[in-house]
Parts: structure tokens; sequence; C-alpha cells
């Protein structure tokens, strides 16, 4: 735990222009910086062509907890070590606050930069916010163009309504009957 | 906004309910795709292969309970069920189950004068629906259902469809001992779900003797093939007071009920041995529990014990209908 001499030092560029600058074992969290740097590419600024500044620092965060939690994890007492219930109540306190275009953002990071734990975060944020939702506060959440006709939405309603969907938002479109 | 990565997606759409799953068909053309692709995945068939039972249980009262029995051992009581204990102490009665919804009828409230409606459940959605009462013949006021069954419109576009479904009732004259089938007059009622109402009755016609209420019946305890077959599974020694056949989603199930020890769910399944043609046949023990603590979970009294009412009903959920 104790300040080693040097650590080294890497450079990401977020999609708005602003560097940070990590260490090493921060970056490598991402599989896919792992694998660039593994590669050699020590000296360059990453790009993250998809990734913006608020988000980056987002991810980052998450990183550097995560190599906080490893570092010690040689040692038998690690203060750090989490059980399955803290690693659960850190997530969620992780992604408090965190609204549907942060997380869609997030998502989108998490998959570009294959880490996977925060991407299963966002997964569970995401299932949890559609939970129970219906079709039209999903599209208004998450931006999602509602590209079906009248007449096939109707069609898709009337397949799976059964007898008991009874949606608050859904006018009927077609003027069929 | 930058759309969230198709695998990220997927992912959460076998997440979310099954309900949940189903409305979110409806966001866009990308997520019904998906939802539509997702059949396929390994994660897909883990997560909603569902089997849900119904169980009725007589209460102190006299009521009747409706519950939900599901494959975790998870049972719950719909209170919006309630039957009445009726002069005809079989009912509710004729429970069956088709495409993964379960039928039967029962008396229901004083108010509603003793009677005989239908109700279909839904163990997805976990809600039930009364269906309107049946027409009654102007010259037989003692027509009564005999035999039920439940069927899905397979001339559609899509045969999955299942709103899409009707409610065949046969109904008789009461009371009527079991004269030749001929003689029996039996008369038909079909409930069509688009209009939401009984057709008109009509009398029954046989093109020969063939007894349509016997073929109701999938497999009675006593059926030939079956009790060659295949050993009934061994439930410790268990008195048998009740135990209930039942062939639905491409399986057999068994239910095992004595009054003073609890209940047994068996159902068989079926494997295409790949190395010869045999087809295997085993015992799946899929639940039991004691009925203590079937008493428990009820919040009922130990007296009722005595009053505890075998019908039970096995019902499995298709796979289209668990997108539900």
């Amino acid at each position: 735990m104790s300040e080693s001499t040097e650590k080294k030092m890497v450079r990401l560029r977020s999609s708005d222009g602003e560097v940070f600058e990590v260490e090493e074992s921060v970056a490598k969290v991402a599989k896919t910086l792992q694998d660039m740097l593994e590669e050699d590419c020590a000296d360059a600024v990453i790009p993250i062509t998809c990734v913006r500044a608020p988000i980056l620092t987002k991810v980052i965060d998450y990183c550097k907890d995560q190599v906080m939690i490893s570092s010690s994890s040689s040692t038998t007492n690690n203060p750090n070590e989490r059980t399955e219930q803290e690693r659960k109540a850190w997530g969620q306190k992780f992604m408090e606050g965190v609204d549907s275009s942060t997380l869609c953002e997030l998502l989108v990071a998490s998959n570009f930069l294959n880490i996977e734990g925060l991407l299963n975060l966002g997964v569970d944020k995401m299932v949890s916010m559609i939970q129970g939702k219906y079709p039209q506060e999903i599209r208004d959440m998450f931006n999602v163009v509602n590209d079906f006709t009248p007449e096939e939405e109707e069609e898709i309603r009337n397949q799976n309504a059964w007898a008991f969907e009874r949606d608050p938002y859904y006018k009927k479109r077609s003027s069929s009957k | 906004m930058d759309a969230i990565p198709e695998d990220a997606l997927m992912e959460i759409l076998l997440r979310v309910s099954k309900k949940s799953r189903c409305r979110c068909k409806r966001v866009s053309k990308e997520w019904l795709n998906l939802i539509i692709s997702a059949k396929s995945s390994p994660l897909y068939s883990s997560s909603t292969t569902t089997t849900t039972w119904g169980l009725v249980f007589k209460q102190l009262d006299g009521s009747m309970t409706f519950c939900r029995l599901d494959e975790q051992g998870r049972l719950t009581v719909d209170d919006s069920l309630l039957f009445s204990y009726a002069e005809d102490s079989r009912s509710p009665y004729t429970i069956g189950s088709c495409n993964g919804l379960l039928y039967f009828c029962g008396s229901v409230g004083r108010d509603l004068g003793f009677k005989i409606r239908y109700f279909l459940d839904n163990p997805v959605t976990k809600q039930s629906s009364m269906l309107p009462e049946l027409p009654i013949l102007e010259d037989k006021p003692d027509l009564r259902p005999a035999g039920l069954g439940l069927t899905f419109d397979d001339d559609d576009i899509d045969a999955s469809n299942i709103n899409n479904w009707k409610l065949v009732a046969f109904l008789q004259d009461h009371p009527n001992p079991r004269p030749s089938i001929k003689s029996r007059g039996l008369t038909i009622s079909v409930f069509d779900s688009r209009r939401w109402a009984w057709k008109k009755t009509r009398p029954a016609r046989f093109t020969d003797d063939s007894d349509p209420l016997a073929i109701a019946l999938p497999f009675p305890p006593a059926h030939l093939e079956f009790s060659v077959l295949i050993k009934l599974p061994d439930v410790d020694n268990w008195d048998k007071e009740g135990v209930l056949w039942k062939s639905e989603g491409g399986c057999l199930n068994y239910c095992h009920v004595c009054f003073k020890q609890g209940l047994c769910i068996w159902v068989l399944k079926k494997e295409d041995s790949s190395a010869d043609d045999h087809i295997i046949y085993w015992w799946h023990k899929t639940y039991s529990v004691s009925m203590d603590d079937l008493m428990s979970m009820l919040s009922s009294s130990k007296d009722a014990l005595n009053r505890f009412c075998p019908m039970i009903c096995p019902y499995a959920v298709n796979e289209e209908l668990s997108l539900l």
C-alpha cells in the first residue's frame, strides 16, 4: 500500500478533448486498454473516441475502485475486501443518481472499453429502470424512436396484451372498427 | 444519445420480467427483433421456463381460496378469487389447462346467487379473469357444465396468438346419471375471446358413440399404457388420497396429495435418446410441501386440515406465453 517510487502513468483523451492521466493498473481494468498497452502504445495519448469527459471520469472512478480492491488481495487480511452484500451495495451506490442518458453513455463506454463489471452494473441499473414501465415511458427515457406504424403497433399489442394489459399511455392510433 | 450496445440490450431484455419483456416488444422494431431473436439464446430458455400450479383450498368458513404455487415453492394466495361453497360441493371444478392458461369454473358470491362462472388464470401475469355468465336456455334452466375445453385458433396467421382462444363448454341437464351418450342431451356453448361473449348454445351432435367427456380426461390414473410403461414415483409410503394427472406443455404432470402429509408434484420428463430410437421417461420431483408448511403459508388454522380441498391442477407455461 505504500507509495511505490515509480508508477507508470497512462494518458487517455476523451471524445471532447480532455486528457486524463491515470496509473497503468487503473487503465488496465479496461480489457481494451490492457490489450493496447500490452501491444506497446505506451507513451501516446490514447484517444477514447466515443466517451465524453464526464463519463470517462465515472469510468475511471470505477476502475480505481477495482484496483483498490484487488491491489492488496494477496495479503491475508485485506481491509478492502468486500462481501457479496457489500459489493452489491457499493454497486448500487455507484449507480445511484445516474440518469438514463448517462446510463446509455456508460453502457457504450463499458462495452467499448470492455469492462465487464461496469457493464453488468449498467445492465442491472437499466433492468431496474425499465421493469414495469410502459413502452412510451421507455421510449421517452432512452430516446428510442417508435418506428412502428399504428397498425403494426396495434398488431403487437393484440398479440401480447391478452385479456389484462391496461396501458394508460396507449391510445389506439388506428381507426379500425 | 448513443444507442445502447446490442449485446447489453439483449441481456437487459432477458433479465426483465416476462411481462415487462412483452411490453418492451412495442418500444421499437429493434427491440422487438431482439426479443424475437432472444429465443434462441441459451439464457432465454433457462430464464423463462416456468411451471405454476393452480391450487384451490377449501377454508373453514366454506369459502374456496385460489392459490398459485410456482417451481420455487412460493405459494401466493389470490385474494381476488374467493369462491363460495355452493350446494355442489365439487365446486370449483373442471380444472384444466391449455397453452399455459388455467381454466376452471366455480360458484361465486352470495350476491351472485351461487352462479357457476368460468375463470381463466394466467400464471405469468398472475391475473384471473371471470368470464360472463353462460347463456341459459329458456326451456332448460337446469343446464349445467359437464365438460370444458380451452382451444386456441390455429387458422390465424400467427398461430401463437394467445389472444384468440375459445372455451368450449358441454352442458347437460342436471341431475343426470350417465345414460348412453346419445340420450344425455348435451348442449354446446362456445366462448369467443375476441368477442368476449358466449355464442348461442346449440345441441351437440355426435357422429359416433365416442364420449367427448371421456376424451377430456387425458390421463386417468389407471391409464393402461402409462401404468405399464412407467412406475409411479415413490412418494415415501404416503397414503394416497388424491392424485391428479394432467398433460401439459409436452409433460405429464403427476400430483400426489395426502391431506395429512402434504402434497407432492412430479413431472414426467421425456428424453429422446440419441443412441437409438428409445424414448426415456423419468420422474422429476418438482415440488413437495408438508401440510404444516402449506397451512402456515396459507395462514390457516390446523383445524382446516380436514377441510383441505383436493383441487389441484398443474399447468405449464409454453414458450410463447412465457413472453407475456
